[in-house]
């Protein structure tokens, strides 16, 4: 993971030694956490490791003060943290809590003190309960909020490697290798009195489905790749900006097909990842969360070199892109990230409303949505918004005009705004007129016409309610000329640094 | 004696089965619930509900006997009907009811304390000259050592009270012994508030075969065919078949004479189940229990039999003759049925819910959209039934799968992926299965089922691309087969074909539309992914449902692939432009100078 001959270990001889009477070493295990630091991308990286093979990762073979050692180093030398995650990550095994049985014949009455025998780690604890040494979760909250923190999932992840997976800005998990859970198989079996398998249980049919992990890898050597390619949009830390790429792809590429993706039915779908790979740099589209709040669309992209965030809504998925739950989940996610670390934002708004019906009621998804539209009006960041299409009800409204301050917004023609959707408002408004009609169907016909040509951006730009509309394919163009501005105003020193809101995972 | 109002002492699916059988029976009908239950469908289905005394395990409430029966007195009830589980095989709760006045649904406390008592119902059993499985009380680990190195290996240790598979431990080396003692001990004592337990010889691989009994009061006694319920995990049984597809006519007539002959024996009237283990490599059947109750699975009786069997035990209990209820004599069962055990795994609360309905399907069932099934309870959450008055037992297989197939419950995983894959088990179909199948059956997981609906969820959304790259085998039905070299083009959602758009032997560019599908109002055209000629597409109709990821096209590239054809400035948003260019140009002319 990290660039060639980089990586310096920290801690290389803690452990457990154990020494015959003669003082010469007898057997040495050392710590079941490996940490140090690196580069990723020439950029110093703290990297931590555990080692699942040791105790199962668990406390009693680890040393905790080596992983808290680098957690705390990555905030005081302002750099990312990567933690590879196999087991439980120090975490408590009760096997801890037995006390060591005495061989026949010993002659001490007392029980283990928990001594190194045989440069074993102590299995047998000092025997009894014990109160895991957590310091609260202040340490991870700092961290949250001062350096990109990413997490792998390389094995079964369990008890506090578990919350240390979801104490991230990122996390990737690699299929059939990796599982997520509070507590595994056997633990479920006694509480819950079925048995089920480490995968049915926490693999990533589970949580890169509900958000638990953003993404999957198909191999480990993908899930490295994911953690560079992350990391790459991230500054250091919260004290500097993104770092800018080269860039080889022209800023004034214009592609034609920006003018016919959105096809002129209105019931029809488009490809949203098409249209942001057709805009942004070349191959620099990054989608996070792919498998969970499918509805919507998150990711990173550069124009002209410059890292952006991107958030859209997917008409594609299977209720038209209207904003649910989960997908009001993964946009305020993917919102605080982009804030905490200063990342400006692209905003694609093609958006119907917030889903509608039974399902969607019982998930409290408004609940969610006012979480989501709470988090994009406290974003301080430069907003580059596209209308490319809808923008109804609440949800739509909102993704159009998330704050009230200015920002650069731009419609395509194919903008259609509203309130609800004309289609489904016609039936309200005109109930009576309609139940009366002598021929309903041909006055509904006719009402459509009539709003059909009214309908579209034109009346919103005379009335100032839209600012611009532009060519479609002078979107990359106008996107790449705004943000050197964007990253000159995102420097200024009353937006650089910690924000106040601090950053929930 | 005519029975006009009775307590129903369960829930669940169970308690709203008797609510309707009640009702079919002229009775009106009077429902409890825990508190901490009160969200159960069951309530809704009797003609008053009340609530049972709240106690720190809500099960507890349903087995508290002076609440049931005072309740039952309160509200003018005349009976008591206690379904499956809980209080069913209580004696205690039959002389309750008798002391208070109230007719017990079920037979007389001396049979309910007989059956109640294994060790005590196999001695009955052998005393009738019914063979029984090698067997004894065992008080310590010394006798069962005696009782193996007499019987062999594999022996089950079991609870002598109870029943429902708890208290129940197989043991296959000595040194398992001394565990399975132990954790059955407590078990019993736990799940019965009896310890006791018994040592048996462990049949290799044999069948579960019951039969369903039922007598009245004047001493008439019938059977009503057997049920074959070999399909068991962890001793609970899971699919369920009446009657047995695979039984010789002599040993099926042998299980129902022996059935008959102990009941007959003492004197048993209402509803009961006898069941048997059956090697039928040897064509030996064994008594194991009989349960002096209605079973979860009297259902598949029902049907082949058609007879409601709840509403008979109403009518038994209050005095009616079999004669006169017609029940004497039944023909013989010409189809089949079969019952699926759906379950909750783990907790949520059901978001989405939907049962399969149709000819030859029967739900029994207590789930609906907003319930968060309590973790307190037994997970069983529908009962899918289906059968064929007249047909083969194939065909009731294929029912019962596609009915699993439409049976929709989102927001708390359940079995229905195994069930399914448990059907298409070739011992399954071939009626042969033993009771031990599931644990060698690799069913394909709730992961495997998640992982179809996953993948259908990421084809829809990552679209074509994506899902040529999709490491999960595509799961969709009607996939074409792709050959190599040619290039599959797959469905990103499922939904309806709104219109067909090109024909076999077409050469098509890329970007053109093959077929638009539509799925909740929106339309979404399935293009050619690359310029060749069309070599296969689907023999589809305007209308005909595709499945996400189900490959609908397939083309074989040309050699060198053209450039995609020209966009139609109609289809552009052109129009559009220019209306506003134009807008643009008056605004200029107006501030141009000397304007």
């Amino acid at each position: 993971m990290g660039d060639q001959d980089t990586f310096r270990e920290v801690g290389s001889v803690a452990g457990f030694a154990s020494y015959n009477s003669e003082g010469e070493i007898d057997a040495f295990t050392p710590a079941n956490h490996v940490g140090g630091w690196g580069d990723i991308l020439g950029r110093t990286t703290i990297v931590c490791a555990d080692d699942f093979t040791s105790r199962g990762g668990h406390a009693d073979g680890a040393i905790g003060a080596k992983s808290l050692y680098l957690d705390r180093l990555s905030m005081e030398l302002r750099v990312p943290s990567v933690r590879l995650l196999d087991g439980s990550s120090g975490g408590g095994s009760v096997a801890a809590m037995v006390p060591q049985q005495k061989a026949a014949g010993s002659s001490e009455a007392k029980e283990s003190s928990g001594a190194i025998t045989a440069g074993r780690p102590r299995v047998a604890g000092s025997g009894g309960s014990f109160l895991p040494g957590h310091l609260g979760s202040n340490p991870y909250t700092e961290q949250l909020h001062t350096v990109p923190v990413v997490n792998m999932l390389l094995g079964s992840v369990v008890g506090i490697g578990a919350a240390k997976a979801v104490l991230g800005h990122f996390s990737v998990m690699v299929r059939d290798i990796a599982q997520l859970f509070v507590a595994g198989p056997p633990v479920v079996s006694h509480a819950m009195g079925y048995e089920v398998s480490k995968e049915d249980l926490g693999g990533w049919h589970i949580h890169c489905t509900n958000g638990s992990v953003d993404n999957l890898a198909e191999s480990e050597a993908e899930a490295v790749d994911m953690v560079r390619q992350f990391l790459s949009y991230l500054p250091p830390s919260v004290y500097e900006l993104p770092p800018a790429a080269d860039c080889s792809d022209p800023v004034n590429r214009a592609e034609e097909e920006l003018l016919t993706i959105i096809p002129r039915k209105r019931t029809s779908t488009f490809d949203i990842r098409r249209a942001i790979s057709l805009m942004a740099d070349k191959d620099s589209f990054f989608e996070i969360g792919p498998l969970w709040g499918t509805d919507q669309v998150t990711g990173f992209v550069r124009f002209n070199g410059y890292p952006m965030g991107v958030i859209a809504s997917d008409s594609r998925h299977e209720n038209g892109g209207a904003l649910t739950a989960d997908g009001c989940d993964k946009l305020k996610r993917h919102l605080d990230l982009c804030d905490v670390f200063h990342i400006p934002l692209l905003n694609l708004i093609d958006n119907p409303g917030f889903a509608v019906g039974i399902e969607h009621e019982l998930r409290s998804t408004i609940r969610k949505g006012g979480e989501w539209m709470v988090a994009f009006a406290q974003l301080n960041l430069p907003i580059f918004s596209v209308l490319m299409r809808r923008s109804f009800g609440v949800a739509g409204n909102n993704y159009a005009t998330p704050q009230n301050r200015p920002s650069v917004r731009v419609a395509w023609p194919a903008a259609d705004v509203g309130g609800i959707p004309p289609e489904g408002g016609i039936e309200a408004a005109y109930k009576r007129q309609l139940a009366e009609a002598e021929d309903p169907v041909a006055l509904r016909a006719e009402l459509n016409a009539r709003i059909e040509s009214a309908r579209g951006p034109v009346g919103p730009l005379n009335k100032f309610q839209l600012e611009e509309m532009i060519d479609p394919r002078q979107t990359r163009q106008l996107i790449c000329k705004w943000i050197p501005l964007a990253y000159q105003s995102m420097g200024h020193a009353d937006r650089l640094g910690p924000r106040a809101l601090q950053f929930r995972p | 004696m005519t029975l006009s109002k009775v307590l129903i002492a369960n829930r669940g699916e169970i308690a709203i089965r008797i609510a309707k059988g009640a009702a079919s029976a002229g009775l009106h009908s009077v429902g409890v619930y825990a508190p901490a239950d009160a969200a159960s469908a069951h309530i809704q289905h009797t003609d008053e509900a009340h609530a049972l005394p709240a106690y720190p395990q809500p099960v507890d409430a349903y087995l508290d006997i002076d609440a049931l029966v005072n309740l039952a007195r309160e509200t003018g009830c005349d009976c008591i009907h206690p379904g499956y589980g809980f209080l069913s095989e209580s004696a205690a709760l039959a002389n309750a009811c008798t002391a208070a006045g109230l007719t017990f649904i079920g037979p007389d406390h001396e049979v309910l304390s007989l059956f109640g008592d294994k060790v005590a119902a196999r001695q009955h059993a052998q005393s009738l000259g019914i063979p029984v499985i090698p067997g004894q009380p065992v008080d310590n680990e010394a006798q069962a050592r005696d009782f193996i190195a007499e019987y062999g290996l594999p022996v089950m240790i079991k609870a002598a009270a109870g029943g429902g598979g708890r208290g129940m431990r197989a043991v296959e080396h000595l040194e398992d012994l001394p565990d399975a003692l132990r954790r059955c001990q407590s078990e019993a004592a736990n799940a019965f508030g009896n310890g006791a337990l018994l040592v048996e010889k462990l049949l290799t691989d044999p069948q579960h075969i019951e039969v369903q009994i039922i007598g009245d009061q004047a001493g008439s006694i019938t059977h009503l065919y057997e049920r074959d319920c070999s399909i068991q995990q962890r001793h609970q049984k899971v699919v369920e078949i009446a009657p047995a597809p695979q039984l010789t006519p002599a040993l099926r007539q042998q299980l129902l004479d022996d059935a008959v002959k102990i009941a007959r024996s003492c004197h048993y009237h209402n509803a009961g189940t006898v069941e048997f283990l059956v090697l039928p490599q040897t064509n030996a059947h064994f008594f194991i229990e009989c349960n002096p109750r209605i079973q979860v699975e009297h259902t598949v009786t029902e049907q082949i039999m058609g007879v409601d069997l709840v509403a008979s035990q109403f009518h038994l209990a209050a005095g009616v003759t079999l004669a006169e209820l017609g029940l004497l004599d039944l023909p013989a069962p010409t189809g089949f049925a079969v019952q699926c055990r759906v379950v909750c795994q783990g907790s949520g609360t059901i978001v989405g819910y939907k049962e399969p309905a149709g000819a030859g399907i029967r739900v029994d069932g207590h789930g609906y959209a907003g319930y968060h099934p309590p973790a307190d309870f037994d997970p069983l959450l529908a009962k899918l039934i289906c059968y064929q008055p007249r047909g083969s037992y194939a065909q009731v297989l294929g029912q019962a799968d596609r009915a699993l197939q439409e049976f929709h419950i989102q927001g708390v995983a359940t079995n229905i992926h195994q069930l399914i894959a448990i059907l298409s088990d070739p011992q399954v179909q071939a009626g042969t299965a033993r009771t031990t199948l599931l644990e060698t059956l690799n069913t394909p997981s709730l992961a495997a089922g998640k992982a179809a609906a996953m993948l259908q969820q990421q084809t829809r959304t990552l679209g074509a691309k994506a899902s040529a790259a999709s490491p999960i085998p595509n799961q969709a039905g009607g996939s074409l087969g792709v050959p190599d070299g040619h290039i599959g083009i797959s469905c990103p959602m499922a939904g309806a074909i709104l219109e067909i758009c090109a024909q076999v032997g077409e050469i098509v560019q890329a970007g053109q539309p093959l077929l638009v599908i539509s799925a909740m109002k929106m339309e979404t055209s399935i293009t050619a992914t690359t310029a060749g000629t069309l070599t296969q597409l689907g023999e589809y109709e305007i209308g005909s449902q595709l499945a996400a990821g189900e490959v609908v096209a397939v083309v074989q590239p040309t050699a060198h692939a053209e450039a995609p054809a020209q966009v139609d400035p109609q289809q552009s948003w052109l129009p559009t432009l220019t209306e506003v260019d134009t807008l643009r140009q008056l605004a200029k002319a107006r501030l141009a100078p000397g304007a």
